[in-house]
C-alpha cells in the first residue's frame, strides 16, 4: 500500500493533466498523518460535523503570506504535547497581553538555534521574538489543522531590507488551533512559570541564568 | 451619486454608520496594511468595539477576541471604497494607517511606505487595497 501511495504521488502531475483533479485521500489515516501523530489522532472528512471547528479557511493562505500550504483537519484520540514559542512575559502587546496563547504550536518540541527555528515555522522577527517555550496539551477530541508552512515574504513580514523571507517548508509541520482561549477543554496549559526562557542557540534548552 | 464622490465627511459618516450596523464584534485575526501583515495573520485575534470619525479619519477602536487587554486603536485617514463581505473588511484606498507601533501610508500612486519598530520602507502596492481586516 505504501508502495502503491508513492506510486500514485509520482503520477500525480501526469494524472492531474490527464484527468483532472485527483485524490490522495484514499489512503488509511496513518498514511496521511506525519509519523508524530500515526495512531494517535483521526484525519475528519469535509463532511463530519466536526470539520468545521477547525476553520481550515483561517489556516491556509496563499504563498507568501505565512500560515500552512495545505491543511488536514484531525481529531485527536489521545492526548499529544504541543509546544508554542513566545515572547516572554514581560512583553506585552499594544493591548497589554503576551502572546504566550495564540493559535500556532508545534507537536515537535523545539530544537536547533533560535533562527532555525524562525525559518523552520517561517515566523517574522516582528510577529514573536520566540524567546520562551510553552509545553501545553491538545487534549483528545481536540480539532485542528495541521499541514506544512506556507512561506513568507519580506512585504508580509514588513522587513524593508527584503532579506526578511522565508521559504515554504514540507518537514516541519505547524498545528493550527482555531482561538485557543475559547477551547479551555481541548487546549490545557500549565502556569506560564512552567516555561522557561531559551537559549538562542540551543532552544530545547533553559538559557542559562545570568 | 456613487458612495465615493460623495464628500470626504459625509462618505466618513457613511462608512461610520456601515460599520457600526454590519462589523462591531465581527472577529479577524489578520490585519494588512497593503502587504505588510501587521500581525501574524490569526495567531490572535480581535474584535471592533466601537467606530469613530475625526474629521477625514476613522478610528476603530479593537480589542482582543477574548475580550481581555485593553483596547487599541486601528487609524484610517482619507478612506475610500469600503467593502464589507463574507467577514472581510477592505478599504481600497487610504492615505494613512495605524496601530500600535505600525503606522504605513500611501507614497505615490505604486509604493506605500511602512514604519514599524525594526524600521522605515517601502514596497511596491502591488494592487493590494490599503486595508484588509479578516481570517
Amino acid at each position: 500500500m505504501l508502495a502503491l501511495h508513492a506510486v500514485s504521488r509520482a503520477l500525480l502531475p501526469l494524472l492531474v493533466l490527464l484527468g483532472g483533479c485527483v485524490s490522495l485521500d484514499s489512503g488509511s489515516d496513518d498514511e496521511r498523518l506525519p509519523t508524530q501523530l500515526a495512531g494517535k489522532a483521526e484525519v475528519l472528512a469535509s463532511t463530519d460535523a466536526d470539520y468545521a471547528r477547525a476553520v481550515i479557511t483561517s489556516a491556509v493562505k496563499a504563498a507568501g503570506e505565512g500560515g500552512v500550504v495545505e491543511g488536514t483537519v484531525i481529531r485527536l484520540k489521545q492526548d499529544v504535547t504541543v509546544w508554542r514559542m513566545w515572547s516572554g512575559p514581560t512583553k506585552k502587546n499594544a493591548s497589554g497581553l503576551t502572546n504566550r496563547i495564540g493559535g500556532w504550536w508545534a507537536y515537535d518540541a523545539p530544537q536547533g538555534t533560535q533562527v532555525q527555528y524562525r525559518t523552520a515555522y517561517e515566523i517574522c522577527n516582528g510577529w514573536n521574538d520566540l524567546t520562551w517555550v510553552a509545553k501545553c496539551t491538545l487534549k483528545a477530541g481536540a480539532v485542528v489543522v495541521i499541514g506544512p508552512g506556507q512561506s513568507v515574504s519580506a512585504q508580509t513580514c514588513g522587513d524593508v531590507t527584503g532579506v526578511e523571507n522565508y521559504p515554504a517548508n514540507q518537514k516541519d509541520w505547524q498545528t493550527y488551533v482555531d482561538k485557543p482561549w475559547t477551547r479551555p477543554t481541548e487546549l490545557v496549559c500549565p502556569a506560564d512559570t512552567e516555561d522557561y526562557a531559551a537559549d538562542p542557540a540551543d532552544i530545547s534548552k533553559a538559557k542559562a541564568a545570568s | 451619486m456613487p458612495a465615493d464622490d460623495l464628500s470626504p465627511s459625509i462618505l466618513i459618516e457613511q462608512y461610520v454608520q456601515q460599520l457600526r450596523s454590519q462589523w462591531i464584534d465581527q472577529s479577524f485575526g489578520d490585519i494588512r496594511f497593503w502587504g505588510f501583515a501587521v500581525v501574524r495573520p490569526n495567531d490572535q485575534s480581535f474584535v471592533v468595539v466601537s467606530v469613530q470619525a475625526d474629521g477625514d479619519r476613522l478610528d476603530l477602536r479593537l480589542v482582543h477576541a477574548s475580550r481581555q487587554g485593553r483596547e487599541t486603536v486601528l487609524s484610517i485617514w482619507s478612506p475610500r471604497g469600503l467593502r464589507l463581505d463574507s467577514g472581510r473588511l477592505v478599504i481600497a484606498q487610504a492615505a494613512r494607517l495605524s496601530l500600535g507601533d505600525c503606522a504605513a501610508w500611501a507614497e505615490d500612486d505604486t509604493h506605500y511606505r511602512i514604519r514599524t519598530p525594526r524600521g522605515e520602507g517601502s514596497f511596491s502596492m502591488e494592487s493590494t487595497p490599503a486595508l484588509r481586516l479578516g481570517c
